[in-house]
């Protein structure tokens, strides 16, 4: 079977299944999805990550870890991913706060319009160029990732594909935090505690003869302790801090009103599709995400209405239009980038996307990687039915976003007036529950909790955590390549030199890492 | 909030981060993995369980030397203390809501038995309502509760009754949808 037919095997796979109401199931959860993330992103401190943490045991505990629950299950991840991009732009834009921290330029001009009356102009202009980016992004990505894929698994063997994840590892540790060395002790850490309780050895390494650890941490506990509850518990000692310093927040009174019409909308496009350009440049990069990107787009476009702006139009910063425009394209064109070195090297890019990996790799039906859109020469690859599986529910999702996210975003706008004195602890106890759910054991959470502290220390060093867990997730598959790379070699010691492409991703490594520390020592 | 990013605690944290490294390679690595760093198995050499940890050790302490040799701008510092102060507040936190979540529920069978002389055993009852919602709704209220005046330096009776509330939702919302899905403790019992 050819890839067309694969990719036609993969829109039916969105219909097969149980139906509720009528509706497809796995239609019915990535929907579910977006709107939980809308909402997830218009509160302020949540952000898409956090609801993707706590939802995958749930869901897991649901549908189980047959193949037959992969669609439900990242379809759902993807609608909530999608869905707190959106929803970041509304408190972002109404209260000054912003939802998710990629939102941040959005405050620069959505707040003062308004301030100005016109807050529904400025969360339509949100939508308008949140879907637009979103949905670019999803196109390159349907493009992109099976030819990079088929591409991979031709051009690169064993020993390259060792010197790629490195690569990747290093890239990661010199463009995330303060440091280069803070990144490769995040990356260093993160290797080693994915190398507790594994190797080929009768005996695990590195357990202390401790049966809890004989299998290694809990994978969700490790990545959900560092990631979501060191940073529920760091959003807690900022609140205290700012409780001490500032006492009680404002309320402030909300007049929704402003009217986005046609020709705002096609004008808007000149800001919108550079954006988005960046938007998917960056997120096609792992580990930069989406921040980078908003003030990339937002600088682009600023320069753009400089030279272009109109008499008695506002400048960029005092509530223009086309700012929210160019920051929303921007941070939401990131999101289906991402999935592409997710889905055609399993190697995750952000946090969403850990997420997702998470997923793929805990349910059965689709282990990312190169192989994943391999063509058999006979019988099918349900990986990759899987893959156009999802690929036909983003696209759906964003058909759903184009139709009612707008209102949606809208009543959502609600949510940005829950306290964090509650909200936070609310979530670091759902987190914990749903941990609980999925593992069954105090252990779990004992360890959930010690990862939750080490995220914290983590986070009060400026250690990034990103890097830490992304070498976690690809610490084992390193070593696995590697062992396979050296025995494949003939135990050759310089098996990452092999060959013309692994020097020159290896010498890659180098360089990045050279050019990094020179470019934060000229700073 | 500070954090403890300055000149001096960065060269301390890298001095932290190189010695749990010197330990790890030169102490538990050693002796507590089996094999060596390249093994002969089946007349073939492999790669043995010890080289990742090794390599991922060396990696750790190359970057905390560079931490500790770097002319990182000074910015100012939250001190030692405060920080395991903080630290020791959410351990203390978090034990006490394992612990309650955990023994609350056979405490209060146990209590049960000596004041009825009857011989009633957790395990068994753990699907009952309300006693499988007793340690973590108890455990759950203190955590939000706690966690909040922590935030917030003061806390109501309103607030801890909101809580109450909101943890016994969440409780709800885990238990009664799905059949498989224990609260802690149940599945630990």
């Amino acid at each position: 079977m050819g890839m067309a037919e694969h990719i036609l095997l993969g829109i039916q796979a969105i219909f097969a299944g149980p139906a509720v109401l009528g509706i497809p199931l796995n239609i019915l959860m990535v929907i579910g999805g977006l709107f939980f993330g809308i909402f997830i992103g218009a509160t302020p401190g949540l952000a898409g990550p956090m609801a993707m943490a706590i939802a995958l045991p749930i869901l897991i505990s649901i549908f189980g870890y047959e193949a037959s629950a992969l669609l439900p299950i990242v379809g759902f991840l993807l609608g909530i991913m999608k869905g707190a991009t959106l929803g970041g732009a509304v408190p972002a834009i109404l209260f000054n706060t912003p939802g998710t921290p990629d939102a941040l330029m959005t405050t620069y001009d959505g707040y003062p319009m308004t301030q100005k009356g016109e807050a529904r102009k400025a969360l339509k202009a949100a939508h308008f160029a949140s879907v637009s980016g979103d949905t670019i992004s999803d196109i390159v990505l349907i493009l992109c990732a099976p030819f990079l894929a088929v591409f991979v698994e031709a051009y690169l063997d064993l020993p390259e594909k060792s010197a790629l994840i490195i690569l990747s590892l290093t890239f990661i540790a010199a463009v995330m935090g303060t440091s280069i060395s803070k990144g490769l002790v995040a990356i260093g850490l993160g290797l080693f505690v994915a190398f507790i309780g594994s190797g080929e050895d009768f005996y695990p390494r590195l357990s202390l003869g401790v049966d809890a650890i004989a299998g290694g941490f809990p994978i969700a506990a490790v990545v959900l302790g560092s990631l979501i509850i060191g940073e529920v518990l760091f959003a807690m000692l900022e609140a205290r801090s700012q409780t001490q310093q500032q006492g009680k927040i404002k309320q402030i009174v909300l007049k929704v009103a402003g009217k986005l019409t046609l020709k705002d909308r096609l004008s808007l496009l000149a800001y919108i599709l550079p954006s988005a350009f960046i938007g998917t440049v960056i997120g096609a990069l792992p580990g930069i995400g989406s921040t980078l990107a908003a003030t990339l787009g937002y600088s682009n476009g600023k320069r753009r209405h400089h030279l272009r702006r109109k008499e008695g139009e506002p400048a960029f910063g005092q509530g223009a239009v086309q700012g929210v425009a160019s920051t929303e394209a921007a941070n939401s064109a990131v999101s289906g980038a991402n999935l592409i070195p997710v889905l055609s090297l399993g190697i995750p890019g952000n946090a969403a996307a850990i997420f997702l990996i998470l997923a793929m790799e805990t349910v059965d039906g689709l282990n990312p990687g190169p192989s994943v859109f391999r063509v058999p020469s006979e019988g099918i690859n349900s990986e990759m039915v899987m893959a156009f599986g999802l690929f036909s529910l983003m696209i759906l999702a964003n058909l759903v976003n184009w139709l009612v996210g707008g209102q949606v975003m809208q009543l959502m706008s609600i949510m940005a007036r829950v306290p964090r004195q509650i909200l936070m602890p609310t979530v670091l106890l759902v987190t914990i529950t749903s941990v609980y759910a999925q593992e069954t054991s105090l252990y779990a959470l004992i360890c959930l909790l010690g990862f939750g502290l080490f995220g914290l220390f983590m986070r009060l060093t400026s250690i990034p955590i990103l890097p830490f867990v992304i070498a976690y997730i690809l610490g084992n598959i390193l070593e696995r390549t590697a062992r396979q790379a050296f025995s494949s070699t003939g135990a050759d010691p310089y098996f990452l030199f092999s060959s013309p492409t692994s020097i020159l991703l290896m010498l890659s490594a180098v360089l990045i890492i050279c050019i990094f520390t020179w470019k934060r020592h000229k700073k | 909030m500070a954090k403890f990013t300055s000149l001096k605690s960065d060269m301390f944290l890298g001095a932290f981060l190189l010695a749990l490294a010197l330990g790890a390679l030169f102490v538990w690595i050693p002796l507590d993995i089996d094999t060596g760093l390249v093994e002969r198995v089946r007349r073939r050499n492999v790669i043995g369980d010890t080289l990742a940890p090794t390599a991922a050790i060396i990696l750790i302490i190359l970057a905390s030397g560079s931490l500790i040799l770097s002319r990182s701008h000074s910015q100012p510092v939250a001190s030692f203390s405060s920080g395991l102060r903080i630290f020791g507040y959410f351990i203390s936190v978090f034990t006490v809501t394992l612990m309650v979540m955990r023994y609350l529920g056979p405490l209060f069978i146990s209590l049960v038995n000596e004041t009825s002389a009857a011989e009633l055993n957790y395990r068994n009852l753990r699907n009952i309502w309300p006693l499988k919602y007793l340690g973590y709704v108890v455990g759950g209220t203190f955590l939000l509760s706690v966690l909040s005046h922590f935030m917030d330096n003061g806390l109501s009776r309103r607030r801890v009754a909101l809580f109450f509330l909101i943890t016994f939702m969440i409780a709800l919302f885990f238990d009664l949808p799905f059949e498989d899905i224990l609260l802690p403790p149940n599945g630990d019992v």
